[in-house]
Order: structure tokens, then C-alpha cells, then sequence
């Protein structure tokens, strides 16, 4: 075997999804010589699902992502056919931006930033095995006999190791539909030891739109005013297309049930377990029997194509069944697949096996982003693409990691609950995953972490510039808020008590009222000091409300958090005898002998515990000190 | 839902066996080894799951908006949660008597020189009630001594060594009963029932009687006992004839003290909170649910709510064992179709 390498750079990203290509830039932006490595330089940014970026929680990470110095929102909101905001009739911390892609454009546009970021060099290959020296990464090696030498290497595999797709009986390994599977280099990871797991995921079929009967479809528009992911977009400028909602009927079930030996979700033929929150439709109708109809999203996959995404019908079902499913459909009867859904079963790595900066505790300079570590999502991959990429990065340039508190991002809390929970199914991210839900909105993710992106230097300085005045602006108008008062005699003050339906007290300031679900945006815009109408956003009104709507809930959460992380803190003796605390179950005991948490906080994470035993270990804890 | 496991202490559990090693009495023991059984846990599961049935559906219209949920999906909720907070007030409500059965009863007694007192006291004493040892009394001139009545742990306190002179005795009675009211739960005032009431009796009664008192009339062995006269003075007070001589009628004396306190709620399956936690972490609760309450009457956007109903879950879970994200989402995914 050759020792020696054909090319040296600090960093190697493998795999160009979204986990790989926000790692690359990342990594190469703070200044590492990094070559991004994926079995097709065709496929870099490919959305290997659904044509959509963001949705509640989802939305939330690409705006954090956008607020560190990412390129996600940036790319999306360049490629985004259909823009929405999420929730917009609720409270501004559970609102979020979800986008159609035109799936083509989008992989364009990534493939064009990144050819175009310094630092950052494309090479196409299949990645088989890595270069190991004294427990430190220091290198890969490719089929084609290339080896690739680096000081760190970010894994961003993606489905692709050892992927096996299921269609009906029919299996056969492959990344995703139409790519080959990384087969090797899943057997390197088992062969150093890495604890490998199984989880499956699915797609719907697509269909040929010029097939469909439209007509028969509710539509769904974008919204008027398209919110933007990215704090660097102006606006959207792409036109703005339709999806359409239909469903499913009884017809379309009954043959689902009379057919479900032909699913290899329910023959056993797949072993992985699947997210419950994305179930196939053999998953809809065998657990909600007494529903008549599911609802179905029609996605257009871009501006140049007619194929289009039945979101709602992930299905692993034989092809020829999956053709008469469709045809079942209202509005779908002479409709044609043009690709067949499929499930798809892939490794994971315990994600345990991480240090909080993603890096593997078993090899040295080895970083894992994304499905790898068994999330599902291309803004779960996303992010901790750029925060392995950002790791990467510093442990090259040997300075200190960065990581994120669950107080402060979701980021964080995937994070966290990713490397000290593990995970039972594919992780995806939920508003109430977090514990400071109101804290953490969408429209506050530059407050909370543009800072940080601008030290890692992955902020310009005339994105750090559009990020102070904004700030700054959000503060002028808090002020105002603050200082405009209306007192009973004036007009304004009529008004806005017929609004609110109710007496305002002898005076009332703006900032009072503006957290009445009553008043609109556009009633305090029109209140505000002249000078200050001049060069406010409306966003960053919504902003400034939000701010206020939530302060006192989040001081309360805060005394919260404070109070749970008090018992968190508790510290458990390293030699603690888990066996002889007298209560805890034989599994118990080996869960906690298994991760050793060294505080009553990481003891609440390990997931299975039950409630019980927790409170067992936290009395034996608290009684055997005094 | 999560029960509580088998051979597995929770919290609640764990606290009880600390009760358990404090109680006094039988009674206390009993009602330590009712928590420890998980029964606080396993009253508070329907309130924590009636919780956790309004949460889900609420929680699953925010996070899964574009999914096909059924349009009445929060309805009832705030009387759903009215019915729950009344449901937590009740439960908080038998703290009062969990710490009569922890803490015990605090009983003087009361009356004039000579009547008894001190032999009444020393026979309690000397039957086989007095379990504990005794204890400094609360002020130089009064003994206590702690007295198993019927499982309550009852302090009860002799009055009678105090030394008073005689031109003072009147004004002095009246203040030593007044005083003992204030410390006590119950007032016996002792009467010597072998002669008529004379008018400081009557102001120790009349001041007796602004709290819980029993009248004891003591000297029922003896020939002139007249316990009728007492009619006159105190129709709507309970009475017992006792002997501190012979031990006649102690039973039903230590009856009566006990009785205003245990009336109706002390048969042995009832159930009460003796733990002071526990009574913090219920009204906290009660009081989230209300607060939930008022900003749905204000029509305030969901999140704000759900602020509310998470934190009296927390406050519940710090009780029976905590709720997380997990288990919600669980119950979301097994109730709901959601996903696309």
C-alpha cells in the first residue's frame, strides 16, 4: 500500500449534501485549504427528498444557520419558488419560514458558491477507507488509488453508507435513488470500532404534471410578502409558484391494507427503524384506520420541469402498486410516475460518540455531520455541517471549539440532545424539543448568534455591518416604544382602547400596547415618531414586539431553567456504584454505567431512563451527601 | 402513561420514607406508608394526564400546522382546566390535615386552681398513650408531653404550675387562658364537677370557646358530681365526665379533642398531603393552570399558553416524575397523523 499523498489540504469534507457543502465553506471561509470530496460533483447541494427548505423548527435552524455565517438561506433564498410563513396568525416564536425549491436551481446555486469561496477546492471520488496515524486522522484514501491527506476530516455520508433501497421485495444498495452506495467505507467505520446502527427513511413517488387534473386540487399560494431566510436578502425576486392540496380516499387505503404484505415495512424485510413523524402511507392507514382521507401536498420540483412531488405518499410499495395508488387518487386518475417511491435503509453512528464539537472521541480530527449522526433533514445536516466544519476548522488552527447552549439555539439543543440522549429513530428538530422556545424566534437568531459568527470570521464586514444596524435600529425603536405615551384625552388613546376593548389606565405607552393581540404591526408603525418611520422595516417592528410580547416569560423561564439546572448540577462521583443504589433496575444501572454522567443534568439526557429512576438516583444523590 | 414502576422509589416515594422514619404514630406511619406506595404519584396520574391531553393537541397545532388536524381540536380547554385546578386545589386542600397527622396537635388545658388539672394530665401520662419523652415545655411554668390519641401525635400541655397569689387569681386564669388559645389547637378547660361552676369558670369557658374546646368535668367518682350543670353555661360545647382519679371517661375525652379535627376525613382510606413540597409544588401548579386560563379568556396566541401549561407540568412532574419533550411527542405522533 502507497504512503505517500497526491494532495494535501487542511481539511476534507466528504459528502457535498447539505451537512458537507455548509462544512466545506465553512472550514474554507475561516481559512483552511479544503477540498470537498462526494462521489458526483452533479449531485452537490442535492435534495434527496422532498423540494422544500424550512417549517416550524426547521425554518428556525436555517435562520441560525444564516445568522453564523452559513450559506443555506442564502442559496435557498435564491432558489425558492414558493416562500411562507409559517403560523402567521401566532405568537412570533413559533412562526417560521418554509420554502419550494426548484430543486435543480438550488443544487446550481450551491455548487456556484462554493466554486466560488475561496480556500475551497470540489474533487470528485469514492471515499474507501481513512489514513490513520496514532489514533489521529491524516488522510483518505479514494477508489481510484488517489489518497488524500489532511489534519482533519468532516464525514458527511449522508444515506450513502452501505444504503440499500427497498421497492416492494425489490432491494438494491445505492446512496439514493440513481448513486451508488459507500459500502467501504462503512466498513472502515465498523473496523475501527464505531458503534454502527440502522435507520430507514422513504420517499413519495413523483409524478408527471402535465398528468394531473389540476383542477380537482385546492392551491395553495405563496405568501404576498415572501419572508426571507437569509438577514442578507433583501427580498425574493424568483416568481412565486402554487402547490396544491388534495387526498387520499378509502379506495386508496383499502388496496394499502390488501397489499401490505407486498411492503417491506410490514414483511420485515426492513430491519431500520423510521421517523413517526414522516410515515409512509402504509404507516398512515395501518395506525389511523378510522381516518378517511390523508392530506397530500402537490410540489412543483422547479420552473423547468413538470415533475412533481407527491408529499404525503412516501411509500415503499412495488412500483405497478404505487401506479394503481396513484390512479386511486382524486384528480390523479391518468396520472403517471415518472420515479417510484422507495424506502431506503442506511448505518448511523451512535452519536454518543461525540464530543459536543462533533468530533469522535475514537479518532482524533474525525468530525461526523448530519445523517450520519441519525438525524433526518437537510437543516438538521445543515447545521451541524457548519458547526463540524467550524470545529474542524479551529482544531486545525489548534484553537478552542466552539459549541452552542440549548438556551440559546436550537442548534444547541439538537446538539446536545444528539451526543448525550442518542437517538431511537431518525432525530428531527421540534419547537418543544427546546426548553426556551420563546427565546429562541426566528427573527431573533441574528441577535442571538451573529456575534459569534462574526468572531469565527464568518460574517464580512458588510454583513456584520447590516447586522449592527439592524440592531441598532430594533433598539431605537424599543425605545420609542418605551417613551410614547398616549394619555386618556388624546385621540390615538381612543382608538387604540376600541381596539383592545378595554380601559388603558389614565396613560398607556406603545410598548404596552403593542403586546394586545389586537394591535397589528401596522397600527404602531403608524403611531411611531416621525423620524423613526422614515427608515423602520416592518420586520424589525414585528421584531421589537416580539421582544416585548415575551420579555416576561422569558424571565420566568429563565428562573426555570435556573431552577432545573440547579438539580442538573448535582454531581455524580465518577466511582458511584450504580448497582448498589437500591431501587434501580438491572437496565437502569446499565444505562447509567453505560454513559456515566457526571451530573444529575446529563443523568435527565440518558434517554430510556424512567422518571423513577431518576428520582431514585436524585434522592440517593441528595440524601448521601449530608 | 408512566407509572410507577415495580421495586423503583420516586421521588414522592423517597420522601415518604423519610416521613415514614419521623412518624410518631401509627396513624403517621400509615399515612408515610401510603406515599410510599405511590399513591400521591398515582392520584396525581389522571390530573397529569388530563394535562397532557389538552398540551398534546395544542402543542400539535403549532408545530405541525400544515398537517390535517381536526378543527375542534382545543376545544374545551378552559374548562377542561378549571375542572383540573379545582381538582389540584382539593388535593392541596388535605394538607391541612397531612400535617395534623405529621405535625401533631397542640392541646392546653385550662382552668382554675384545684380542679384537677395536673392529675388529669399525669393519668393521660400515665396510660398507655404517652409514647414519647418528655419535651421542655414551652414556657418555664407549663409541661408538654406528647400523647398518642387514636394515632394523632397530640402535645398536650398542663397549665396548672403556674404559681399565682391569691388576690390575683381571677384576672390571672383568664390571661393563662388566653394565652393558651393562642398557642393551641384545642382548649380542654377542666371543671370540678363535684361543685357549681363559679363565675371564673364561666370566663374561662366563654374564652375557651372562641377556639375548639371541650369541657372536661372532672371528679365523676366522687358523690356530689353533678356533670348537668353544665347545661346551663355551655349548651353547643361538647362534654365529658372523667375521672383523673379512677381514669373513667378518658377514652371518650381524648375522642372529643381529637374530633374537630378528623371529622369525616380520618377513616383510613383517605388520603391527604403531609408534605410541605408537595403542597408548594400543587398550588404552583394550580396557580400556572389558572394563568393558562386567563390568557385564553384574552385569546393570546397558543405558545403563551402552552408557557403556562409546561411550567404546571413541570411543577406536577417534580411530584410524580418528570414529563419530557419526548414522551409528548410521543403521545403527539400516537394521537395525531402527522407527517407528510
Amino acid at each position: 500500500m502507497r504512503t505517500s499523498f497526491d494532495e494535501d489540504f487542511d481539511v476534507l469534507v466528504i459528502g457535498a449534501g447539505h451537512a458537507g457543502c455548509e462544512a466545506a465553506s465553512a472550514c474554507a471561509r475561516m481559512g483552511c485549504q479544503t477540498a470537498l470530496v462526494t462521489i458526483s460533483l452533479d449531485t452537490i447541494g442535492q435534495m434527496s427528498c422532498n423540494p422544500a427548505v424550512g417549517g416550524i423548527a426547521k425554518g428556525h435552524l436555517v435562520r441560525e444557520i444564516d445568522a453564523l455565517g452559513g450559506i443555506m438561506g442564502r442559496v435557498i433564498d435564491r432558489t425558492g419558488i414558493q416562500f411562507r410563513l409559517l403560523n402567521r396568525s401566532r405568537g412570533p416564536a413559533v412562526q417560521a419560514p418554509r420554502a419550494q425549491a426548484d430543486r435543480s436551481l438550488y443544487r446550481t446555486e450551491m455548487r456556484h458558491v462554493l466554486e466560488f469561496t475561496q480556500n475551497l477546492h470540489l474533487r470528485q471520488g469514492v471515499v474507501t477507507d481513512f489514513v490513520i496515524e496514532n489514533g489521529h486522522i491524516t488522510g483518505i484514501q479514494l477508489q481510484d488509488t488517489r489518497r488524500l491527506r489532511a489534519k482533519a476530516v468532516v464525514l458527511a455520508a449522508g444515506t450513502f453508507l452501505n444504503g440499500l433501497i427497498h421497492t416492494g421485495r425489490l432491494t438494491h444498495t445505492a446512496g439514493r435513488a440513481g448513486e451508488p452506495a459507500s459500502i467501504e467505507l462503512a466498513e472502515a467505520l465498523k473496523r475501527l470500532g464505531f458503534p454502527v446502527g440502522r435507520l430507514k427513511t422513504g420517499t413519495p413517488p413523483r409524478l408527471d404534471g402535465r398528468t394531473i387534473d389540476w383542477g380537482v386540487f385546492e392551491s395553495q399560494p405563496a405568501d404576498e410578502r415572501p419572508v426571507p431566510f437569509s438577514f442578507l436578502t433583501e427580498s425574493i425576486e424568483q416568481p412565486q409558484v402554487d402547490c396544491h392540496i388534495g387526498y387520499t380516499n378509502e379506495s386508496v387505503h383499502k388496496t394499502v391494507r390488501d397489499n401490505l404484505q407486498e411492503s417491506p415495512l410490514y414483511s420485515g424485510q426492513i430491519k431500520g427503524v423510521g421517523p413517526r413523524y414522516c410515515p409512509s402511507i402504509e404507516d398512515k392507514v395501518v395506525k389511523f384506520p378510522e381516518k378517511t382521507r390523508h392530506q397530500l401536498f402537490l410540489e412543483p420540483e422547479g420552473y423547468d420541469t413538470y415533475e412533481v412531488y407527491l408529499n404525503g405518499f412516501s411509500t415503499s410499495l412495488p412500483f405497478d402498486l404505487q401506479q394503481e395508488l396513484v390512479h386511486k387518487i382524486p384528480g390523479l386518475d391518468q396520472t403517471r410516475i415518472i420515479r417510484p417511491g422507495y424506502a431506503i435503509e442506511y448505518d448511523f453512528i451512535d452519536p454518543r460518540e461525540l464530543t459536543p464539537f462533533l468530533q469522535t472521541t475514537r479518532i482524533q480530527g474525525l468530525f461526523f455531520a448530519g445523517q450520519i449522526n441519525g438525524t433526518t433533514g437537510y437543516e438538521e445536516a445543515a447545521c451541524q455541517g457548519l458547526l463540524a466544519g467550524i470545529n474542524a476548522a479551529l482544531y486545525v488552527q489548534e484553537r478552542e471549539g466552539f459549541t452552542l447552549r440549548r438556551e440559546e439555539s436550537y442548534i444547541g439543543v439538537l446538539i446536545d440532545d444528539l451526543i448525550t440522549q442518542g437517538v431511537d429513530e431518525p432525530y428531527r428538530m421540534f419547537t418543544s424539543r427546546a426548553e426556551s422556545r420563546l427565546k429562541l424566534r426566528y427573527d431573533t437568531s441574528d441577535a442571538r448568534l451573529s456575534p459569534y459568527g462574526r468572531n469565527l470570521g464568518l460574517l464580512e464586514d458588510s454583513e456584520w455591518e447590516r447586522f449592527s444596524s439592524r440592531r441598532d435600529r430594533i433598539a431605537k425603536i424599543r425605545m420609542a416604544f418605551l417613551d410614547t405615551r398616549f394619555k386618556r384625552s388624546s385621540s390615538e388613546y381612543a382608538e387604540l382602547s376600541r381596539l383592545v376593548q378595554k380601559d388603558l389606565g389614565d396613560s398607556i405607552s406603545l410598548a404596552t400596547v403593542a403586546q394586545y393581540p389586537a394591535i397589528n404591526p401596522k397600527i404602531l408603525f403608524a403611531l411611531l415618531p416621525s423620524n423613526l418611520k422614515s427608515f423602520v422595516t416592518l420586520s424589525e417592528m414585528e421584531t421589537t414586539v416580539g421582544d416585548l410580547l415575551y420579555h416576561g416569560y422569558i424571565r420566568t423561564q429563565h428562573q426555570n431553567n435556573e431552577r432545573v439546572r440547579n438539580q442538573g448540577e448535582v454531581s455524580i462521583p465518577a466511582n458511584l456504584s450504580y448497582k448498589d443504589i437500591s431501587g434501580l433496575s438491572h437496565e437502569m444501572v446499565e444505562r447509567l454505567e453505560r454513559v456515566r454522567p457526571q451530573n444529575f443534568g446529563q443523568a435527565c439526557r440518558i434517554p430510556g431512563m424512567t422518571p423513577g429512576a431518576l428520582s431514585t438516583l436524585l434522592f440517593f444523590l441528595k440524601t448521601s451527601k449530608n | 402513561m408512566r407509572a410507577v414502576a415495580n421495586g423503583r422509589l420516586n421521588l414522592t416515594q423517597a420522601e415518604a420514607v423519610r416521613d415514614l422514619i419521623d412518624a410518631q404514630t401509627h396513624a403517621a406511619v400509615r399515612q408515610a406508608a401510603r406515599q410510599l406506595g405511590g399513591e400521591l404519584s398515582k392520584r396525581l396520574q389522571p390530573i397529569k394526564d388530563g394535562l397532557l391531553e389538552i398540551i398534546v393537541p395544542l402543542e400539535s397545532s403549532l408545530e405541525f400546522v400544515e398537517d390535517d388536524l381536526p378543527e375542534d381540536i382545543a376545544r374545551d380547554i378552559e374548562k377542561r382546566l378549571s375542572t383540573l385546578s379545582t381538582k389540584i386545589d382539593e388535593m392541596a386542600d388535605s394538607f391541612r390535615r397531612g400535617r395534623l397527622l405529621k405535625d401533631g396537635l397542640r392541646v392546653a388545658l385550662v382552668g382554675r386552681p384545684n380542679v384537677g388539672k395536673s392529675s388529669l394530665f399525669n393519668k393521660l401520662l400515665s396510660s398507655d398513650r404517652a409514647i414519647v419523652t418528655e419535651i421542655p415545655g414551652t414556657t418555664r411554668d407549663t409541661i408538654s408531653e406528647v400523647i398518642n390519641m387514636e394515632g394523632i401525635p397530640v402535645l398536650i400541655t398542663d397549665t396548672a404550675g403556674v404559681r399565682t397569689s391569691p388576690d390575683k387569681i381571677e384576672q390571672l386564669g383568664i390571661e393563662r387562658t388566653r394565652r393558651a388559645i393562642a398557642d393551641a389547637d384545642l382548649i380542654v378547660v377542666v371543671l370540678d364537677g363535684s361543685q357549681p361552676l363559679v363565675d371564673e369558670d364561666l370566663e374561662i369557658i366563654r374564652e375557651a370557646s372562641n377556639n375548639h374546646c371541650v369541657l372536661a368535668f372532672n371528679k365523676s367518682d366522687l358523690e356530689s358530681f353533678r356533670s348537668s350543670n353544665a347545661q346551663e353555661v355551655a349548651d353547643n360545647l361538647p362534654l365529658v365526665s372523667v375521672s383523673a382519679r379512677t381514669g373513667e371517661g378518658l377514652d371518650a375525652l381524648c375522642s372529643n379533642i381529637i374530633k374537630p379535627f378528623t371529622a369525616g376525613y380520618l377513616d383510613e382510606s383517605s388520603f391527604v398531603i403531609t408534605n410541605a413540597r408537595h403542597y408548594d409544588l400543587l398550588r404552583r401548579t394550580s396557580e400556572s393552570l389558572q394563568a393558562a386560563q386567563e390568557l385564553i379568556q384574552e385569546n393570546v396566541s397558543e405558545e403563551l399558553i402552552l408557557a403556562n401549561l409546561y411550567e404546571a407540568l413541570r411543577f406536577l412532574g417534580e411530584i410524580t416524575g418528570e414529563t419530557t419533550p419526548e414522551d409528548i411527542l410521543s403521545q403527539i405522533f400516537s394521537t395525531f397523523c402527522i407527517g407528510k
